[in-house]
């Protein structure tokens, strides 16, 4: 295949989502099936075209390979203009057929799902528009278009979980997302605009070469500011603390769009954005967010511990995954970060999708409480279901501990660059997170699926999903095991992916980026095997211990709740932070609001108004000349001429 | 003798002038008021006139003729507008005529 | 004779209705359809023709279809010469803003359609107002100018005082009182520059040329030694008087009381017009006047410009939030969103000044739209209270997704006009020292503006639906063909912007030079 080819498919790959899009827009609801079918089968070509690149790129197995094109959006007459384009590398190109394989499997699932949904066309429209924007992402090779995809995913993230907006619990979650991400993209923003101050340019490539020619002319400070703007972005859409709020009230939205938005893909956005900035990030600035990162991990695995909605366990279990990856990126681990990505995207959109089914043949229940002993009843989805969860745990044998694996090391060993110390506390919380991940998969599944049905009656009316919701599973349960990856089950960094896609080197001037990459590539070397061993012992005490409560029931559940009252509570309220944003951040701005609006009326336009009653009242007073004779007004035209003539004389 | 200078065309007009300001003023019938005006505007017009022929350009004469036509059209408007009046008031005394004041 | 064609269609068609009886209601809206169309076809056809490389501003020869007469030339002896000319001419900060006042204008006479109250004097007054907007925006000689600029005032009054709501009374005084204290200011300085600058510096002074050709006062060549504007500080004084002039009508803040007044009390195509056009004159004065008449006052207050562009987003945004009204807080958005070309102008950048002019043009087309709406549903429910629906978008799928749009749209969503506009502005102003900072506090706008937009949607369209509101009918295809033109508009301007910043890249660059250079000279002057 030629460069030509390959961008045009790549075009192609981003416009069919699109076309999809508009087409169910504009005549979805009068095509027979109200066109799920023609949506569907675009994502299927894009899929396949898709495919087709990311194969020429595994086959040519070259890290440099770069295709790119890009094309004058705006030129202003002066000697920079905004250049558009999209860049075709090994990350690029497997994220490609990653994104549109999750969208078309989602697609497949949602015509079981939706299927008497009243606006099914429109929801096909909405995943098609959201495809688009991803692709967009993953394709642009500059902050400006990627800065446009970014808010254009928000938008679908928007539609798709307000999409069934006749809750009021919907509408309000859409509402949330979209603001707590603007606060994000506002930083982004900022951080774009630092670059683009000084370079004139928003491609990637020319800032990268441009920060290592030392014409970054500010202080390093600045550079370390702008990395932490631009992580901002990543910290909202990612859904990373302080920002991690939107994420689990985003799962209002149908099930199969959790699996694809707020699981496998638009969440990823922002990890895969740090990747792509990652060489122009300074060592404070991944401090941050190595920093961020790993206290994310922690504390939504403490969150999910608790909750009861079988979603909102997966929402937090995401949000601490991602959290995984952040850090990953943070420790300087690039490669096994990225790498997360793609393991997290496959198991995850399988435990989304995994829910899914198990909600739709509980009749929409999502309560784990009301489940129990459903693998006889849905033996498929249970098989699948384990299969991520396990992978999802990091158990042996399953690609989550292959990568999992590869970000703790990775955080060894930059810990230990970095001179131990309280660095190590990096590492460790994301082991600890590693236990807590365990004990609630665990717990869920030990609840969902094993023990007795604690709902005689849901339970005798469930039964396994039609073939179009469990191939999906089926396929991404496939994906979830180790040899697509590695064919070695306890070391990630054999595998093809790793190498395909290896870690880069920081172009900040003041930084030996080569010496950097060689020490912490070294460092974690050395963590290996010790990650492996601490990583598994964590793994299985954690689900240990949830088969002591959930299954042997040797430990009352809530006797231990309980005991533990203020940690329950604590993790129960999801640590409070909602409450917290509550009362400052929202109350806050509708009195300031308030306030203003009040300001307007009550002195702006009440000083307006005295004005206004200051100058008729004067008129009043005049009015007094006014004698409606004609004459008399001549009379005082007459004298004022005077008195002018008889000044001039004075003076 | 001696010659006509500006001046003395300048005081004719002034008087003139006077003489319509004082006429506007006083005077109760809108007829005589009309009247005044007119006196005014062709007191005007010999200023231009007489400015004209000393300044040695047209401009002024150019105006005065601008000024005659207003002034005949104005008078046309105005008759008009006090057969109106007297048919509206009976009455073409001004002093009865003052509902501009509301 | 294709400007004045432009200007006068409008002002022929209302003479054509005075004789038209005053029962045919049907034909005023026709005539009125076909005026506003011609004038579409006629931009059209100056787009068509319109050389992009010719920069227009202060060179009177690179101005296009140029319409320059006599007007009035009088000798005053020993003063010189009195001149006032017949002088249009289209540049490229002038063309996006006739495009926007042909389309607008159009789009409101759709929406007049439904006006059934005195249909006549409507019409007519319409028709007055749409000669008047586009003759400020092609005129180039100041009398000119002011003269469309109170032909304005006249009909704009009529249209709220007696077509508007409840309270139109004080809202059309209010306005006419504001406006009209803005442009006597702005005549004054008129006046005073008029005295100033002369088209032949260094002739004799019997045959010097005091004309009102903006055009010569943008060349400071021009200007007399030892009148009152050749002193600095008077020149600092007449701009800033003159700025106030235009100021209300942007409306800029502490000034912008008149808007949400106005907003609230006219009738739908009106606020479409108000927000969409007129608002427009304001900031079109300070590129076409303000910016190549005092340059260097321009630099010396461009960071407290910037900053008040700054307390617009800023408190427009949270004023917007703090509103019940859906007019209203429509209204406070619009005061927000001018503020961006303040901001955008203050920065002196190419892409400040680029973003300014755009978001001129953007928020035309999107304010429009959002007044679309908002009629929309007052039409059916007869009042604007946010609080009241709810839901909706159950009864009335397509309105929902088009107000979405729109909303979407003025919060500056990428691929629509409105974030490429703010996104050069706020690129022009972060890259200049001067206005750096004002820019970064800036960015808070974009959050509020979010949050206002959503929250609105949210109470307004989603949850359950208020039974009261049951029965009523989605779009009519009049509505949608007015909110899906300006929709598709919008949505160009957003995916493909070059095809309006090539309009104005010489012009806007132009004018940048011309700025920053005679600031630089300016302390030789004095």
């Amino acid at each position: 295949m030629t460069q030509e080819t390959l961008i045009q498919a790549a075009i192609a790959v981003l416009l069919l989502p699109l076309v999809s899009y508009l087409v169910q827009l504009a005549a979805g609801r009068r095509l027979p099936r109200q066109g799920d079918w023609l949506a569907t089968g675009f994502l299927g070509l894009a899929f396949v075209l898709a495919l087709t690149i990311a194969l020429y790129f595994l086959s040519a197995f070259d890290q440099t390979l770069v295709y790119s094109a890009n094309f004058q959006w705006l030129n202003l007459g002066k000697d920079w203009s905004i250049q558009i384009g999209l860049k075709l590398d090994n990350l690029s190109a497997v994220t490609l057929a990653m994104v549109t394989l999750i969208s078309f499997l989602v697609h497949l699932f949602s015509i079981a799902y939706l299927h008497d949904d009243d606006r099914y066309a429109t929801y096909f429209g909405y995943l098609g528009l959201f495809t688009f924007s991803m692709l967009g992402i993953v394709l642009s090779d500059n902050l400006f278009s990627m800065y446009m995809f970014w808010e254009l995913v928000g938008l679908s993230s928007y539609l798709l979980i307000g999409f069934w907006f006749h809750k009021k619990e919907a509408a309000a979650a859409s509402t949330k997302a979209f603001v707590t991400n603007r606060i994000g993209d506002i930083g982004m923003w900022l951080g774009i605009l630092i670059l683009w101050s000084q370079f004139y340019t928003v491609n990637l490539d020319e800032i990268a070469s441009g920060i290592q020619n030392g014409q970054f002319t500010l202080s390093t400070g600045w550079l370390t500011l702008g990395g932490i703007l631009l992580f901002m972005g990543a910290v909202g859409k990612s859904a990373q603390f302080p920002l991690h709020v939107w994420l689990p009230d985003a799962m209002e939205g149908p099930t199969p769009v959790s699996a694809l938005i707020h699981a496998a893909t638009m969440v990823a956005a922002g990890v895969y954005f740090i990747a792509r900035v990652f060489i122009i990030l300074t060592p404070d600035a991944l401090t941050v967010i190595a920093v961020v990162g790993a206290f994310t991990a922690f504390m939504a695995a403490t969150m999910a511990l608790t909750q009861n909605d079988i979603k909102r366990i997966l929402a937090y279990s995401t949000v601490s995954q991602l959290g995984y990856m952040i850090m990953g990126l943070g420790v300087g681990a690039y490669s096994a970060a990225v790498f997360h990505l793609f393991t997290h995207a496959f198991f995850k959109a399988a435990l989304f999708l995994g829910s899914g089914a198990v909600i739709y043949a509980m009749h929409h229940e999502q309560d784990i409480r009301e489940m129990g002993g459903l693998r006889k009843k849905l033996p498929v989805t249970f098989v699948t279901y384990l299969i991520a969860t396990s992978a999802l745990a990091g158990l042996p044998l399953f690609s989550g501990f292959l990568s999992k694996d590869a970000i703790i090391a990775g955080g060894w060993g930059w810990a230990s660059f970095q001179g131990g110390g309280w660095y190590t506390l990096i590492p460790s919380l994301g082991l600890a997170a590693a236990l807590l991940t365990a004990f609630y998969m665990g717990r869920q599944v030990f609840l969902v699926f094993f023990g007795e049905p604690r709902n005689q009656d849901k339970f005798d009316h469930a039964h396994e999903v039609p073939a179009v919701m469990w191939i999906p599973l089926v396929v991404l349960s496939v994906l979830s095991l180790f040899p697509v990856f590695s064919l070695n089950p306890l070391a990630g960094d054999s595998g093809w992916f790793m190498n395909l896609i290896p870690s880069l080197q920081s172009v900040v001037p003041g930084v030996d980026g080569a010496a950097r990459l060689a020490g912490l590539a070294e460092l974690t070397h050395h963590a290996h095997w010790t990650t492996v061993v601490s990583s598994i012992l964590m793994t299985l005490t954690g689900l240990a211990i949830a088969f002591v409560i959930y299954m042997k029931k040797a430990v009352d559940a809530d006797k231990l709740a309980a005991s533990l009252r203020p940690l329950y509570l604590m993790s129960f309220n999801k640590w409070y932070f909602d409450e917290l944003y509550e009362v400052t951040v929202v109350r806050g701005n509708i009195v300031l609001a308030k306030v203003s609006a009040f300001f307007d009326t009550f002195v702006i336009d009440f000083l307006v108004n005295v004005t206004g009653f200051i100058v008729g009242f004067f008129g009043l007073l005049v009015r007094k000349f006014q004698t409606g004779k004609v004459q008399s007004y001549i009379a005082f035209a007459v004298i004022g001429i005077l008195v002018f003539f008889v000044l001039k004389g004075i003076l | 003798m001696e010659s006509l200078t500006l001046n003395h065309f300048l005081t004719l007009s002034a008087v003139l002038f006077s003489l319509g300001v004082f006429g506007v003023m006083t005077r109760r019938n809108a007829v005589v008021v009309l009247m005044g005006i007119e006196l005014m505007l062709n007191s005007a017009n010999i200023n231009l006139i007489a400015f004209s022929r000393y300044n040695g350009n047209m401009d002024g004469q150019m105006l005065a003729i601008f000024v005659i036509v207003l002034a005949a059209a104005e008078a046309a408007v105005a008759l008009a507008i006090i057969l109106n009046l007297y048919s509206n008031y009976n009455t073409v005394n001004l002093d009865e005529v003052d509902q501009l004041k509301e | 004779m294709i400007l004045s064609a432009l200007i006068f269609i409008p002002m022929l068609a209302a003479l054509l209705l005075i004789l038209v009886p005053k029962e045919k209601t049907d034909l005023f809206r026709w005539i009125a359809l076909a005026a506003s169309s011609i004038q579409l076809v006629l931009v059209a056809f100056l787009i068509q023709n319109y050389d992009q490389s010719l920069a227009g501003i202060n060179q009177a020869e690179t101005y296009q279809f140029v319409e320059k007469f006599d007007w009035i030339r009088v000798s005053a002896g020993s003063y010189g010469i009195l001149e006032i000319t017949y002088f249009l001419g289209v540049d490229g900060l002038s063309l996006p803003m006739l495009i926007l006042t042909a389309l607008v204008g159009l789009i409101g006479v759709i929406s007049s359609f439904t006006i059934d109250k005195h249909v006549k004097g409507y019409f007519i007054s319409y028709l007055i107002l749409l000669s008047a907007m586009t003759g400020v925006f092609v005129a180039l000689d100041f009398f000119l100018f002011y003269l469309f600029w109170e032909l304005m005032l006249i009909p704009m009054y009529f249209l709220i005082g007696i077509w508007g709501g409840p309270r139109r009374e004080y809202a059309a005084i209010k306005f006419f009182l504001y406006t009209f204290i803005g442009s006597l200011l702005m005549l004054l300085v008129i006046i005073g520059l008029y005295f100033s600058y002369v088209t032949n510096p260094g002739a004799a002074p019997e045959q010097m040329v005091h004309s009102f050709s903006m055009v010569s006062m943008m060349n400071q060549q021009n200007l007399l030694p030892g009148s009152l504007l050749s002193a600095e500080h008077w020149r600092h004084i007449a701009f800033l008087l003159m700025f106030l002039g235009f100021a209300v009508k942007i409306p800029m803040f502490p000034f912008h009381t008149w808007l949400p007044d106005a907003h609230v009390e006219a009738p739908t195509p009106i606020s479409v017009i108000l927000a969409g056009v007129l608002l427009k004159m304001g900031t079109y004065g300070l590129v076409r006047v303000m910016m190549p008449v005092f340059p260097e006052s321009w630099l010396y207050f461009a960071w407290g410009i910037g900053l008040f562009g700054v307390i617009n987003i800023l408190y427009g945004a949270l004023a917007a939030m703090g509103q019940t009204d859906l007019k209203k807080l429509i209204a406070y958005s619009s005061v927000s969103h001018m503020g961006f070309v303040l901001l955008g102008l203050a920065s002196l950048s190419t892409e400040g000044v680029t973003g300014a002019v755009y978001q001129m043009f953007s928020h035309g087309l999107i304010s429009a739209m959002l007044f679309l709406a908002v009629g929309v549903i007052y039409d059916r429910a007869h009042h604007r209270e946010i609080d009241g629906f709810g839901g909706l978008a159950k009864q009335m799928p397509v309105y929902a997704g088009w107000t979405l749009f729109a909303f979407f749209a003025s919060l500056g969503l990428p691929a629509l006009s409105g974030f490429v506009a703010e996104a050069l502005v706020f690129m022009g102003s972060f890259s200049q020292p001067v206005t750096q900072n004002l820019a970064i506090v800036s960015t808070l706008g974009m959050l509020i503006t979010a949050i206002y937009y959503l929250w609105t949607y949210q109470k307004v369209f989603t949850g359950e639906l208020n039974p009261k509101y049951a029965g009523y009918p989605d779009l009519t295809g009049r509505e949608l063909t007015m909110l899906s033109v300006l929709g598709a508009a919008i949505l160009i301007a957003g995916i493909y912007p070059s095809l309006l910043t090539d309009l104005m890249t010489s012009s806007v660059n132009h004018l940048n030079d011309l700025v920053k250079s005679a600031g630089t000279a300016s302390a030789g002057l004095n």
